[in-house]
């Protein structure tokens, strides 16, 4: 329908132009006195005539090529090449359509990228974890075959029993992280975020440690307004902090004290954790949070080096932030950002 | 993948005895999607690495290339559409233009590329960076962070590869600098944004995946 339409358009155009140009001729022929004034003025019309001929053709031309290099562009994006951008930073048009073109293809190949480096993420998180338990499960079958041995007295016995016991819970503890970790990144287990007082969360956190730091004589305070809120998931938000709080009272020693103050801005709610521990060095500050890290000072405790990265993970995924301040020996502050 | 690469990058000003090596020999690779901080006291070629990535100031010596496209190649008027295009930037006194609204300001960089505003897009911009019930004021009735927050706004405006950030908080205090800097990093990420900031704050250069520190202009670590 719409090509006979065209069709159509294309034929009156070029009667109309005929007829124009017929009269044209047939005026100039009629009133143009002298032969050689006639000829000029027709050679003139013909010239013009060629003139748009040509001026059509070469724009014909400009739109097939137009085309073409379209065509192959995406071609090119197709086979997942890079696309040639010579023309990309002219102020043309069709550098334009490159443009839109090209931020096409970085946009599918980011894509393709990031499933790559996932793909990374988790061979890498495999290897951590057979790590992990590695260990233990050594110190298991070491135990078993001992225990499964007959000439060992009842207190041994036990005192073996007990080793064992302690290498279940680390086991137990290792998965549990990992479980949380998991369903985090899976995202199986969604934030539900919205904006609720923090005191509550606080106090979730608090009760956690709370034994643990009795047992060390640390002095556990907390300064926060109960009419303050922030944006967060009170569970997971106390779980986040309850982590942090974990690292203060291990790495303080006994007698020493852990501060918790909030602080309401603008834009973001600042809780800062505050302990009197031996600190992190400077270096390290970055480190602390990454999976599986664990500081050479740290050694002496107990732990996996899930925690930070942890609570991490859990303040980005509600779109807030951490930062460590230290002190070698005086201690460390963690400052949680919560979106106000 | 690399989407910032200098190669042996110098900049030197002056001549003979009063030469001043503003660069001298800049080796740096920045990945795409990360956030870098650059660190080091004034004077130690800061501003001018950065101006330099931007397609700001040409370097006399080495290479750079940003997203596949090699800067010294480009002539003039390639490179302002390069920066149209491809570059945010964000800067220690905002550089807005006071006569225009915040949504007017925000959209700019778009009308000068003659592209069209993605709608969704620039309201959730917006949204995040708390600006959604200022589109209609002026720059000046905002406070400086307020300010600060509609030039990050515009700067991610049109999608740019990148992001150069160059002292964003030097004109607030603490509590504002460190607003700015967490809503700069939280919307880069969001977004997948490649962010390089100047700072002279160490409090805020921790909240970079890596921190460049410069020092006489060479990388020291």
């Amino acid at each position: 329908m719409r090509e006979k339409r065209d069709r159509v358009i294309r034929f009156g155009m070029i009667l109309v132009g005929t007829v124009l140009l017929g009269g044209l001729l047939y005026t100039v022929w009629i009133w143009a006195p002298g032969s050689r004034i006639r000829y000029l003025l027709l050679l003139l019309c013909a010239g013009l005539c060629l003139l748009g001929l040509l001026g059509n053709l070469w724009q014909r031309r400009q739109i097939c090529r137009f085309t073409d290099e379209l065509c192959g562009t995406l071609d090119d994006l197709i086979a997942g090449r890079k696309p040639e951008q010579y023309s990309y930073y002219e102020d043309t048009l069709a550098a334009k359509v490159y443009g839109k073109l090209l931020q096409f293809y970085d946009l599918m190949s980011e894509e393709r990228r990031q499933s790559r480096q996932d793909k990374q993420v988790i061979q890498e998180l495999v290897s951590d974890i057979s790590h992990q338990v590695k260990t233990p499960v050594a110190n298991l079958q070491m135990f078993l075959g001992i225990l499964q041995s007959q000439e060992l007295c009842e207190e041994k016995r036990a005192e073996f029993l007990e080793m064992t016991a302690g290498q279940i819970d680390k086991l137990d503890f290792l998965m549990q992280s990992l479980i949380k970790m998991s369903r985090l990144e899976t995202g199986t287990f969604a934030l539900h975020v919205e904006r609720t007082e923090l005191q509550g969360t606080i106090a979730e956190a608090v009760n956690v440690i709370w034994a643990k730091a009795e047992a060390k004589d640390i002095r556990l305070s907390v300064e926060c307004d109960s009419a303050l809120t922030a944006r967060h998931d009170p569970k997971w938000t106390a779980e986040a902090l309850g982590n942090l709080l974990d690292n203060a009272v291990k790495y303080t020693p006994k007698g020493g004290s852990v501060l918790i103050s909030v602080r309401p801005w603008q834009f973001y709610t600042r809780v800062d954790i505050a302990d009197t521990g031996i600190g992190i060095l400077e270096e390290h500050c970055h480190e602390v949070f990454k999976r599986f890290w664990r500081g050479e000072e740290a050694a002496s405790q107990e732990g996996v080096g899930l925690g930070l990265y942890l609570a991490q993970e859990i303040i980005t995924k509600q779109r807030g932030y951490i930062s460590v301040k230290s002190a070698i020996g005086k201690g460390t502050t963690f400052s949680v950002y919560l979106l106000t | 993948m690399d989407i910032i690469t200098l190669h042996h990058v110098k900049k030197y000003y002056g001549r003979k005895e009063n030469v001043v090596k503003a660069l001298d020999g800049i080796d740096l690779t920045i990945e795409q999607g990360t956030f870098t901080a650059i660190v080091g006291a004034s004077g130690s070629g800061k501003t001018t690495l950065l101006n330099m990535m931007g397609g700001l100031d040409v370097p006399d010596d080495g290479e750079i290339m940003v997203d596949g496209v090699k800067l010294s190649g480009l002539k003039e008027e390639q490179l302002a559409v390069f920066r149209r295009k491809k570059v945010g930037f964000i800067f220690q006194n905002y550089n807005l233009i006071p006569t225009l609204t915040v949504e007017e300001n925000i959209l700019f960089p778009l009308e000068l590329d003659g592209s069209a505003p993605d709608q969704g897009y620039l309201e959730e911009i917006t949204q995040l960076l708390g600006l959604k019930d200022k589109l209609d004021a002026f720059p000046e009735m905002l406070s400086g962070g307020g300010q600060q927050r509609v030039a990050i706004a515009r700067a991610l405006a049109v999608k740019p590869a990148i992001l150069l950030a160059d002292e964003p908080t030097g004109n607030l205090d603490s509590q504002n600098g460190q607003n700015v800097a967490g809503l700069l990093k939280m919307t880069t990420e969001l977004f997948h944004r490649t962010l390089v900031m100047i700072t002279h704050n160490m409090e805020l250069a921790q909240l970079a995946d890596r921190v460049v520190r410069l020092q006489d202009g060479r990388i020291v670590s």
